[in-house]
């Protein structure tokens, strides 16, 4: 557990401790293996540049490092499809020009339209949740909100899949 | 419905309670979301490789920052440059004598066991032999564990080989003081207004960073008590990075044709390095070219020599010279680990039983891969026919203090299965010291891995 403030000479130990869930986060929002480490190298490069002017009294590391990742990826696919309204590669439609990892695509082909609809704020908590196993203590830290709000919207987006999803869906997992 | 699901639900119904007569259709929501989860496989050399990078990065930040704000708040303008000049010609005096000094690589042989026991040093390490910071690592992998559960099975195939009965040379690095002193000269010419440092005794000169005050400048940054030569880009004097507009990749011949320019262009003594060779890193950097990913630097390693052997870290990597070509602009960014030291050497007894130093090799070297017990995965390497090479350690200082390097020679067992991309496994080489004390002194059981954050 690292209790102590990061700095420029501890920043290593910090690194050590948020590189796998970075470049997970990372991960689930561009779905390309190669694409996630360029923009992981990225959001450590960018924090270690502007420790300066990290506020730990405006939030946590955690909240600050999954900041910097989450505008790195919005920058990325921003500047490629020259766009304001997406986010993350989830807000691309699947033809479009961008590299997935096939294994990737296939496993999400069943739950990729519902996930879409989400709006991504959603679509990350539930990510968070589900495939990250987080905690909602480090859910509220990576997002920057209270845990109340979090359980609350978490709450929420399972509901609205609930009703999204069809019965299409539920009857193709009693085949596995 | 497992632990996780029960936990996630709960939570749920916390929130809404409604929602408890949808159960089962949660549930499943729940399993098939979990079902589609994408196995997101981060890359052990990535990891390594980033945290190099950071390291080096955070080294360069700290050594920018001082110097500035002492410049800035000790001294006025007039005096900054008057101090500049002063310094830069004495760096360039002292950065001459070095190289003539080591020309022809300064080795003091002191005879046999002159250094006392050889122990290994489980304290303090060199960070970038591990990229952890200095954590202890004896008998383990470097730290980070692959997300895939492989154990690793080492298979010598290779040639019979010999060994015959004698001594062999071990060296240890000099650091010495002359750079020390060689900067400390410089305070007898300081003559600031404010302050007679010549009032002071035995001053000593820490570090000193000369920056170039051009396009692409450079800072060079000397550093007198870790005895440590780097040149840098001067971050000022280079246009900003961004990292949204692609770079071209360069063939290797023209990667080292820029490095060797550079070299030569500042005179640096090549004499006791091997030549260039680009480093393949991150799982092949062609093979990353073709998927579109975007490098800023490719690192050329020019490996240290000494007495015609190769010299090696730890890991099986080749040790020596860094030069880091940024490929955006097609010019040296950085350069590491100029060599500015002498040595000493001193024969120890060799290790000749060979069925120890191959089981040694087959159990991983030096560094020993974690078994995972509940794994069923297991992948065979096969070692081919070793060559004897030197192998970069510490060892505790006289003092005990802090650690004096060493370099022993060792056989290097070449790694000579194909490894696929899917797999995290990235050594190149298995080390095994032909020092029988040292060799007995790693010999410790294969580490288990364990469950941990």
């Amino acid at each position: 557990m690292l209790d102590e403030k990061v700095n420029k000479d501890n920043f290593d130990q910090f690194y050590d401790k948020y590189i796998n869930k970075i470049f997970n986060f990372i991960y689930y929002k561009t779905h390309h293996k190669e694409t996630a480490e360029d923009l992981t190298s990225e959001t450590f490069i960018k924090a270690l540049n502007k420790l300066d002017m990290f506020n730990e009294n405006k939030g946590s590391f955690s909240t600050w490092i999954y900041q910097i990742a989450r505008n790195t990826v919005i920058d990325f696919y921003r500047t490629k499809k020259d766009s304001i309204n997406i986010e993350d590669v989830w807000d691309l439609s699947t033809d479009e020009d961008i590299l997935r990892d096939l294994d990737t695509a296939k496993r999400l082909e069943d739950v990729k339209e519902y996930l879409k609809t989400l709006k991504s704020e959603q679509r990350e908590i539930v990510i968070l949740r589900v495939w990250e196993e987080m905690s909602y203590k480090e859910i509220s830290e990576a997002m920057g909100k209270s845990e109340a709000s979090c359980k609350m919207a978490f709450s929420r987006t399972i509901k609205i899949l609930k009703e999204k999803m069809p019965l299409s869906v539920f009857l193709t997992m009693l085949l596995f | 419905m497992n632990k996780q699901i029960k936990q996630i639900l709960k939570d749920v119904y916390l929130i809404d309670q409604s929602l408890k007569v949808h159960e089962d259709a949660l549930i499943k929501i729940i399993q098939k979301l979990l079902r589609s989860k994408p196995e997101s496989k981060i890359d052990e050399r990535f990891v390594q490789e980033l945290r190099i990078k950071i390291v080096e990065r955070i080294k360069l930040l700290n050594n920018i920052k001082p110097q500035t704000n002492m410049f800035n708040t000790l001294f006025n303008k007039k005096l900054t440059y008057a101090l500049g000049g002063i310094v830069v010609v004495a760096c360039v005096l002292i950065i001459t004598n070095l190289s003539q000094e080591n020309g022809k690589l300064a080795i003091n042989n002191l005879g046999e066991n002159a250094f006392g026991e050889l122990s290994f040093s489980q304290q303090v390490q060199d960070p970038e032999a591990t990229g952890r910071g200095g954590e202890s690592f004896a008998g383990q992998d470097i730290g980070m564990v692959s997300p895939e559960m492989v154990n690793y099975n080492f298979i010598y195939t290779g040639d019979d080989f010999e060994l015959s009965d004698g001594q062999i040379t071990v060296y240890k690095t000099l650091k010495g003081d002359s750079l020390n002193r060689a900067l400390s000269s410089i305070t007898k010419n300081i003559n600031l207004d404010v302050l007679d440092l010549n009032k002071f005794q035995n001053l000593k000169i820490g570090n000193v960073e000369i920056s170039e005050d051009r396009d692409f400048g450079y800072n060079i940054y000397i550093d007198s008590r870790q005895n440590s030569l780097s040149i840098n880009m001067n971050w000022e004097k280079w246009p900003r990075e961004e990292f949204d507009v692609s770079a071209e990749m360069l063939a290797d011949e023209e990667l080292l044709s820029i490095a060797d320019r550079f070299l030569s262009e500042y005179s640096i003594n090549m004499d006791m390095y091997e030549k260039g060779e680009v480093m393949n890193i991150e799982g092949g950097i062609r093979g990353a070219e073709r998927l579109g990913v975007i490098y800023e630097n490719v690192s050329i390693i020019y490996p240290l020599k000494i007495d015609n052997q190769i010299v090696y870290d730890q890991g099986g990597q080749k040790y020596g010279m860094n030069v880091s070509v940024n490929l955006r602009h097609k010019r040296v960014a950085n350069v590491y680990g100029i060599i500015i030291n002498a040595f000493e050497s001193s024969q120890y007894a060799k290790e000749t039983n060979k069925d120890k130093i191959i089981t040694f090799a087959e159990n991983g070297g030096l560094f020993k891969s974690y078994i995972y017990p509940d794994t069923t995965r297991t992948l065979d390497l096969e070692l081919g026919t070793p060559e004897i090479s030197l192998v970069r350690m510490w060892m505790p200082s006289e003092n005990k203090m802090d650690t004096a390097e060493i370099l022993v020679p060792s056989l290097v067992f070449p790694v000579i299965t194909e490894i696929s991309e899917q797999t995290y496994f990235y050594r190149t080489n298995i080390v095994v010291p032909l020092v029988g004390e040292l060799l007995d002194q790693f010999d410790m059981p294969v580490p288990v891995s364990r469950t941990f954050e």
